[in-house]
């Protein structure tokens, strides 16, 4: 045993020193292809053609290298700029490589491949039919990389997995479905029309995001659903939308059973600045209720003059929980962007 | 049966006793090589800055109690509210401060006092006063009255608006993505209810506006044999859990949990030492009795900062402290122990942490004196003895090792070969009096616990060094209760 014990820690000491000798060699050869790769990648964003000479020095390199290469661009840039380095990849091989990897079946590879070609803004033949990918981290990916393709197709497809059941997936896609923007409204309005309540939440976070008029109708349906998470939901939808009809509802919503659902409705009244119904949130201050009291003071605070004078109308009720709220709500500073706004 | 005999017998009740420790630990070895290689895969190319620009993140509260920290305070805030996320509330609590914390965070930060109302969700000290921040709205402060870290927490945690709630040490080191890291295992999966992250020792780093922009090895042994033991704790101690019925231990310094769960658990209890592990252990087991999350998920990622003690008295305090509330807790949810009801908290994980990380101090004390008394009767052979003791400090110099092995092969945050071969150095001479003496001060700290010792005794800190003040590095008092449990 013994033996065995001192051969492993020889060994664990042996590979510790080695791998860190040749790590450092490693980086800084990785350093010197980053460079060339910068140089290039330069080259053909001020509009030239990255010279042979130039790009030689990369294709010499193995495949998995410059994969690693491209890792290394600023991957933040968009539009025309992504499209020149997505074309560089190509000439290099990274694009081929990455579509390969799509295919392999082992899911960290499929991941990878996904990556990168979301990195690199390519792969419409590859990435999509990953879509349906057992791994919820690859179905992530995916949803990552389609907020730049906003194909109805996709977004079709993206809509089926706002149920996804892993909570990844559904993350990812909400996040892209909310970048995509207006390209989703009518497809993601038909889905909250087809769907029960209970489906409908994660697709209401996103309408509340892009808060479109033509959300008028199924946030109206909403208001009246069974699950008060829905209702609360609906109600925050009105507030990011505005008009009449959806005040209406808002007052409506004010005397729900559900306490979520009265201080949604609170503060969307609040954010629409609707100073008709100041008196209205007022009464809520009195809520049995800490959030909806909470809501209710910020409310007010939002509808300007008549709101603040209904909180120091409050300073002397006789509930004192109306009253402590009111005092700390008048008591809340002016930040430089409330102040500035005003 | 002679003296002789008990002891031969004691003697393989001891072997047996390693045997089943190795075993498990070679079993969470396993099962952390595992998990990072996963870990690896899935991280590798993410771009976390996702998450960062993303209106659907969950908001983040961080609840960070100070006492005392008029002279850090103002950079610590400053590292908060500058971290990498989207949705952040910074919570500071003002735990009865006798220096001029709050006049500091007043002037800084140009706080305005507003009426001291809160939900009072969980028990804790009266609070004085609540102040929003003019400049920085997303800043509350809650200046309270002394009532200790667990208490501070509740007072923020009744405070507190987000979603997840992040528990730290006000003077802990936060890297700038922690949050975008912390939050992924609560992206992942609906069951998870915390998540903790790895832990290092920022002694001898380089630190500057509240970060570590250069981590170093301490040339001192104390401290460096710390970052072994740290690696080894965090990186195949509570990565290994993941996998094998998650962890029951989320480091103080920096925690991420559900504000629902937290609260349905009543915050953090006040009568204990180990109020850390208390609130994890009630959140699993109230999360499997109610159906609910229950998950505690460990990420390997290097999250936070933390300096460790370079004094031999205020180590030994504070692992006798850390034993004390380990016992506490273990002793608290013994209804747990071999529970099926439970699954793997109850069957694995609780019996690991009694059999395991409780007695072994107490076996491994027994076994050297039982092995020195059955030398001096001749009761086992010299030889196998000398042999056994080297197998059994191979064996830990090899888990330490592989510790390491994984640090290099994943996160790599100490890139300097001379930090390298120091860490080296250190995993050996971990055995040779370290070892022994961290045995003394558990046993210390079961005793104290059978005496009803409650106190957290005085922790001293050295401060961090910033490039320019490297050689001027002076001590610097701290309260009595902030260097955490890995």
């Amino acid at each position: 045993v013994l033996v065995v014990e001192g051969t492993l820690i020889a060994v664990a000491v042996l590979v510790l020193l080695g791998h860190s000798l040749i790590r450092l060699r490693h980086e800084r050869k990785l350093q010197e292809h980053l460079v060339v790769a910068e140089a290039a990648a330069m080259a053909t964003l001020e509009g030239g053609r990255p010279s042979r000479v130039d790009l030689n020095p990369l294709r010499s390199l193995p495949v998995s290298t410059r994969v690693e290469v491209f890792r290394g661009l600023n991957t933040a840039m968009r539009g025309v700029n992504k499209d020149s380095v997505g074309t560089l990849a190509n000439q290099l091989g990274v694009v081929d490589r990455a579509r390969q990897l799509c295919r392999s079946r082992f899911w960290w590879r499929r991941l990878l491949g996904a990556r990168l070609l979301t990195k690199l803004g390519v792969g419409e033949d590859a990435v999509p039919a990953l879509l349906d990918d057992p791994v919820a981290e690859v179905r992530a990916q995916v949803a990552e990389w389609a907020a730049d393709h906003p194909s109805p197709e996709l977004i079709e497809r993206l809509l089926n997995l706002l149920n996804d059941p892993e909570t990844l997936p559904r993350f990812s896609v909400q996040d892209s479905l909310l970048r995509m923007g207006n390209a989703v409204i009518p497809a993601l309005d038909r889905y909250i029309a087809s769907h029960s309540d209970d489906d409908n939440e994660a697709a209401l976070v996103v309408a509340i995001g892009l808060a479109d008029s033509r959300f008028l109708g199924s946030a109206a349906l909403l208001c009246k659903a069974d699950h008060p998470q829905t209702r609360a939901l609906a109600g925050t939808l009105l507030g990011a939308i505005g008009g009449e009809q959806a005040v209406n509802l808002l007052l409506e919503l004010l005397d729900d059973p559900s306490a979520h659902v009265r201080a949604a409705a609170a503060r969307s009244l609040g954010k629409l600045g609707h100073w008709p119904a100041a008196s209205r949130v007022g009464q809520l201050l009195r809520d049995a209720t800490w959030t909806v009291r909470r809501e209710a003071g910020l409310a007010l605070r939002g509808l300007g003059s008549p709101g603040l004078l209904v909180l120091r109308r409050f300073l002397r009720d006789d509930d004192q929980f109306a009253a402590d709220m009111a005092q700390q709500v008048l008591d809340l500073p002016d930040t430089p962007s409330r102040a500035l706004a005003q | 049966m002679d003296l002789r005999h008990v002891l031969v017998f004691f003697d393989w009740v001891i072997f047996a006793y390693f045997l089943l420790i190795n075993s498990f630990y070679a079993l969470l070895l396993i099962s952390a090589s595992w998990s990072m290689r996963r870990h690896l895969l899935t991280m590798a190319h993410e771009s976390s800055w996702r998450v960062l620009g993303s209106e659907v993140a969950p908001v983040v509260s961080v609840l960070a109690p100070a006492f005392n920290e008029g002279s850090t305070i103002a950079e610590s805030v400053r590292a908060l509210i500058t971290l990498h996320y989207p949705n952040l509330e910074v919570v500071l609590v003002n735990d009865g401060s006798t220096d001029n914390t709050l006049d500091v965070l007043k002037r800084e930060f140009e706080l305005v006092a507003i009426h001291p109302i809160y939900r009072h969700d969980v028990d804790s000290q009266p609070v004085n006063g609540l102040y929003k921040s003019r400049v920085n709205p997303e800043l509350v402060v809650v200046d309270k009255r002394n009532g200790g870290k667990a208490d501070s927490l509740n007072a923020g945690l009744n405070v507190a608006t987000g979603d997840l709630i992040c528990a730290i040490d006000a003077d802990t080191l936060i890297e700038p993505d922690a949050l975008l890291r912390m939050v992924r295992p609560f992206l992942l999966r609906d069951d998870v209810v915390a998540a903790g992250g790895t832990i290092r020792v920022a002694n001898a780093c380089e630190v500057s506006d509240g970060r570590v922009i250069r981590p170093r090895v301490p040339k001192r042994p104390l401290a460096g044999i710390q970052v072994v033991e740290y690696l080894r704790a965090f990186l195949f101690g509570r990565l290994g859990w993941n996998s094998l019925g998650g962890n029951l231990i989320i480091s103080g310094a920096f925690g991420l949990f559900r504000r629902e769960a937290m609260i349905a658990a009543g915050g953090y209890v006040h009568d204990t030492v180990g109020e850390d592990m208390e609130l994890v252990a009630e959140l699993r087991r109230r999360g499997i009795m109610q159906k609910g999350p229950h998950r505690v998920d460990f990420v390997p990622d290097p999250v936070a900062w933390t300096e460790v003690p370079e004094s031999v008295a205020v180590l030994g305090r504070q692992r006798d402290r850390w034993h004390r509330g380990l016992t506490d807790v273990l002793w608290r949810y013994r209804g747990l122990f071999l529970n099926y009801r439970f699954g793997a908290l109850g069957l694995v994980v609780y019996p690991y942490f009694l059999l395991v990380e409780l007695l072994s101090p107490i076996v491994e004390a027994l076994g050297l004196l039982s092995v020195v008394l059955s030398i001096a009767l001749g009761a086992i052979n010299m030889t196998f003895a000398v042999l056994f003791f080297l197998v059994a400090y191979g064996y830990g110099l090899l888990l330490s090792l592989f510790a390491l092995l994984l640090e290099q092969l994943s996160f790599r945050r100490y890139p300097r070969l001379m930090d390298r071969a120091l860490l080296l150095l250190w995993a050996l001479a971990e055995s040779f009096g370290y070892r022994q003496l961290t045995v003394w001060w558990r046993l210390r700290g079961v005793a104290r616990f059978i005496g009803k010792r409650t106190d957290w005794g005085e922790m001293t800190r050295r401060g961090f060094s910033s490039p320019e003040d490297l050689s001027q590095i002076g001590p610097r008092p701290a309260r009595s209760n902030q260097l955490r449990n890995p």
